[in-house]
C-alpha cells in the first residue's frame, strides 16, 4: 500500500498545497529496546523534534525549553537534518541524523550509554494533529555515532536480512545423513 | 529564582526616537520552475528590537550590573515592549565580537546606549 494513502487528508492537503500553515514535525525517540534498567542503560527514551510549537512544562524560571506534545509525551526542540538511504547499485545506502548541536552531555550519553543495541523511531506528524501520526518509520537501531565540534551524527541501519543463511542449515551429511 | 526584570532596575523605561522593531515568521519559499512559489508555515519566528536609550552615568553602571552579575550575560528577562505595552521575555542579542551594548558620549553625565533584544515565543 501507498505510504501516500496512509496520511491524512490534513497531511496530503498540506503537502500538495501553495501556501499551507501547516508544519511536517519529525519526532525522534531513542529508546532501549530491551527496557533495561541497570543504572548505565539508557532505559529513559530521549524525546526530541525538529520544530516546536510551545513551551514544555519543563520550563524553569532559569531556563526556557521548546517542543512538542504529541501523545502525552514531550519532544524537546534540537534542530536536526534526516538523511534518508540512497539507492545505488551497491545496495542500499546509510540512514543517518545529525545534530548541530554539541554539549559534553551529549558526548556523556553517547561514550557511556551507546555500548549496547539502541533503537530509533522516527515519526511525522503535521501542527494541526499532534497525537496523529502520519508515517512511523521503525526497526532502525544506531550502528554508529560519530562526533566533532560541531556536529554529532548517528548513523542509522536495520537488521540485514540479506547475509542471514537460507536455508539455515546447509545440506552437509553431519546434519542430513539421510541424503547421502 | 524568579525572571529577571528591567522595569525593578533603576534604568529607563521607555526607548528614545529610532526605535525598531523586526517582526515576522519562519516560512519556508520554494520557487518551482514555473508558476507560483509554494510557501509553508515553518514555525514561530525570533522577532529583533533595536533600542537606544539615554542614561545618565549612575544608569550605565546599573546596566553593566544587571547584564554582568544578573543576567550573566545569557538569561532572559522581562521588558515593557515599547509598543503593545506588555511584558515580554527577552534576551540581549551581543554583536559578533561580543559586545552587548554600545555607550556613546552625549553630554557631561549623559551617555546614549544602544542595544538589541531578540522577544522569545
Amino acid at each position: 500500500m501507498s505510504r501516500l494513502s496512509r496520511l491524512s487528508p490534513q497531511a496530503i492537503r498540506a503537502m500538495f498545497s501553495s501556501e499551507t500553515d501547516e508544519q511536517l514535525i519529525m519526532l525522534l525517540t531513542i529508546y532501549d529496546p530491551n527496557g533495561n534498567t541497570s543504572p548505565t542503560a539508557p532505559t529513559t527514551p530521549i524525546r526530541l523534534s525538529d520544530n516546536y510549537t510551545q513551551r514544555l512544562s519543563s520550563t524553569t524560571d532559569d531556563e526556557v525549553i521548546y517542543g512538542v506534545v504529541s501523545r502525552s509525551n514531550e519532544y524537546v526542540f534540537l534542530p536536526m537534518t534526516l538523511n534518508l538511504p540512497n539507492e545505488n547499485d551497491s545496495g542500499m545506502g546509510d540512514c543517518s541524523i545529525s545534530f548541530n548541536f554539541v554539549t559534553p552531555e551529549m558526548i556523556t550519553i553517547i561514550r557511556n550509554h551507546l555500548m549496547s543495541r539502541t533503537k530509533v523511531l522516527i515519526e511525522l506528524v503535521v501542527s494541526s494533529n499532534l497525537d496523529y501520526v502520519e508515517a512511523s518509520l521503525q526497526n532502525f537501531y544506531i550502528t554508529t555515532a560519530s562526533y566533532n565540534a560541531e556536529s554529532v551524527t548517528l548513523n542509522l541501519s536495520m537488521v540485514n536480512y540479506n547475509t542471514e543463511p537460507f536455508p539455515s542449515f546447509s545440506f552437509t551429511p553431519n546434519y542430513f545423513p539421510g541424503l547421502f | 529564582m524568579p525572571i529577571p526584570s528591567w522595569a525593578s532596575q533603576a534604568l529607563p523605561q521607555v526607548p528614545q526616537k529610532g526605535f525598531s522593531e523586526s517582526l515576522g515568521l519562519n516560512i519556508i519559499r520554494s520557487n518551482p520552475d514555473a508558476g507560483p512559489a509554494k510557501m509553508r508555515r515553518k514555525g514561530t519566528r525570533v522577532n529583533t528590537m533595536d533600542l537606544s536609550f539615554i542614561m545618565t552615568t549612575a544608569q550605565c553602571a546599573t546596566l553593566e550590573t544587571f547584564i554582568e552579575d544578573t543576567l550573566l550575560g545569557v538569561k532572559r528577562f522581562t521588558f515593557p515592549h515599547p509598543r503593545t505595552f506588555t511584558n515580554v521575555e527577552v534576551r540581549i542579542v551581543p554583536s559578533s565580537d561580543g559586545e552587548f551594548f554600545k555607550l556613546q558620549y552625549l553630554a557631561p553625565g549623559f551617555w546614549n546606549t544602544s542595544l538589541k533584544f531578540e522577544i522569545l515565543p
